[in-house]
């Protein structure tokens, strides 16, 4: 953990709410990646954003230094996301395209936009990532998409390591067999 | 036709094309992969297929957007009991200022940034002193603390002549006019370079910051700005400031990070030049990566002439480095 991070954690924890507004200006643009990656919505991920970031400030003071600060950011994150999801689900089970808010993946660069054949495959990618058990999916966006090392994954998630390498195997293997056509298209 | 790999070979190949396996799984599964063309192909059809999934990574966070939330994250905590906070008076600023000058511990970097910290929390957060300018019934750290400055046009009228007009469009119309260093157009000034989503606002409250009183505080404003704007021009606009104060541990640090992290050439070419004026054998594990890995000649060339300067007894190049 740098150091800024560190002195910004104890100074939060002291009670300067700007300390924890400036850590919120350094981790943020990486929670609120994961969760657009995670929530596939805007609007669901400014609701999780703002989730996380409260709860942060309110369990600041548990914060321990045993991980890395965004590490545990983003163990909130996965959590409330998830959380998030299942309350959604519950509302409607309705197809999760039809959710208000902007599809974060039409910020991929125009060129793909146009080009009809590219937006069919991300649409079929984005529908098979989306039918993947909700903890496969989380696994596999915090390995593949966020480029995360197997031990902050267990530790984001709870899980051992030997859970997330078997989840990740799953996730990828219902991928390649429910992208196959893709593959040679 | 029966599938010809196991459910661990499977499992090894995609943690194989994943990255994860450790050294002797690796040799143990590159060696199966020369003879086993079942496997080689299926690690084929799994690499295709994470290729597939590659657009997926290509999010962008609008920072305007982001800056909205951030916002709104502030106005809700506000809303929040006060309870803890800790600046609460004058005697509690200079604490705070103080303990994140002079705690040893922390690295000097840490110390510049949270200095610059300590001073904005200072700023923006401690209540209202008595203000010389003209901007009746506006408090301005209200405006600030409310978040609608993000959101908001601003116009800064900077013709050098007294006074400046600030004027900016809420959902009322708020006017500030004032000296340039009254305390209240000073803050906006600085918030304005430091979170105005408009670079052509922040460009502007740059050229305000250079008629102001050059004491510490606008120093690190500066400081804060030069690390921390994604606009190079206004990168470089608050390093050319920089160039008239005293360089000193805060100025360093920042200079060696902007050296060391700044994508921008002429930024670096001015961080170079700051140290410069104070060399320090403490700059010389810096001085000698710059010479090693600096892709800009006129940057290397000065870290060179940095390093003769401090007798620099060891070799500072590497084989094959610059001419």
């Amino acid at each position: 953990m740098d150091e800024l991070t560190k002195q910004l954690i104890l100074d939060t924890q002291q009670g300067n709410r700007e300390a924890f507004h400036q850590l919120v200006a350094l981790h943020d643009e990486r929670i609120m990646t994961l969760a657009l990656q995670l929530t596939r919505n805007t609007q669901d991920a400014e609701d999780v954003y703002q989730d996380v970031f409260l709860k942060a400030f309110r369990k600041i003071h548990q914060f321990r230094f045993e991980s890395e600060f965004y590490t545990w950011l983003y163990r909130i994150t996965v959590n409330t996301a998830f959380n998030h999801s299942r309350k959604q689900s519950k509302m409607h089970i309705a197809d999760p395209k039809a959710e208000d808010g902007l599809d974060p993946l039409a910020l991929v660069p125009s060129h793909e936009q146009t080009d009809t054949d590219s937006q069919d495959i991300m649409d079929q990618v984005k529908q098979a990532l989306q039918e993947l058990p909700k903890q496969q999916q989380i696994v596999f966006i915090l390995k593949h998409i966020q480029n995360q090392k197997i031990k902050d994954i267990a530790l984001i998630m709870g899980l051992s390591d030997g859970t997330v390498k078997k989840y990740l195997f799953r996730a990828i293997e219902k991928l390649r067999v429910q992208l196959k056509e893709l593959r040679y298209a | 036709m029966p599938d010809p790999l196991t459910e661990i070979q499977k499992e090894q190949a995609t943690l194989y094309v994943l990255g994860v396996l450790d050294f002797n799984e690796l040799r143990n599964f590159k060696a199966e992969l020369k003879s086993n063309s079942s496997l080689g192909k299926y690690v084929e059809e799994l690499q295709q297929t994470l290729e597939l999934t590659e657009p997926l990574k290509d999010i962008s966070v609008d920072a305007t957007w982001l800056q909205g939330q951030r916002n709104l994250l502030r106005v809700t905590i506000a809303k929040l009991s006060p309870g803890t906070d800790l600046i609460r008076s004058a005697g509690d600023r200079l604490r705070l200022i103080f303990d994140t000058l002079f705690i040893p511990q922390k690295s000097s970097l840490a110390i510049a940034t949270y200095a610059l910290l300590a001073f904005l929390a200072g700023r923006f957060l401690i209540p209202n002193p008595t203000t010389s300018s003209d901007s009746k019934g506006v408090d301005v750290r209200e405006l600030i603390q409310s978040g609608l400055l993000s959101q908001a046009d601003i116009q800064l009228d900077a013709n050098r002549q007294h006074p400046i007009h600030v004027a900016v469009d809420t959902r009322q119309k708020v006017e500030l006019s004032g000296d340039v260093n009254d305390e209240q157009i000073r803050e906006l000034i600085s918030y304005l370079l430091l979170n105005d989503k408009n670079p052509g606002n922040r460009m502007k409250a740059a050229d305000l910051v250079e008629e102001m009183n050059p004491d510490q505080e606008v120093k690190m404003v500066l400081v804060s700005s030069a690390l921390s704007d994604p606009n190079p021009g206004i990168r470089l606009r608050s390093m050319r400031l920089l160039q008239s104060y005293s360089v000193d541990p805060l100025l360093i640090n920042a200079c060696q990070k902007i050296l060391m992290e700044d994508t921008n050439e002429a930024v670096r070419m001015e961080a170079i030049s700051i140290l410069a004026k104070k060399p320090s054998r403490k700059l010389l594990p810096i001085l000698r990566l710059v010479t090693a890995t600096e892709s800009n000649s006129f940057i290397r060339n000065q870290a060179r002439e940095l390093l003769f300067k401090l007798n620099d007894s060891m070799n500072p190049l590497p084989v094959g480095d610059i001419q």
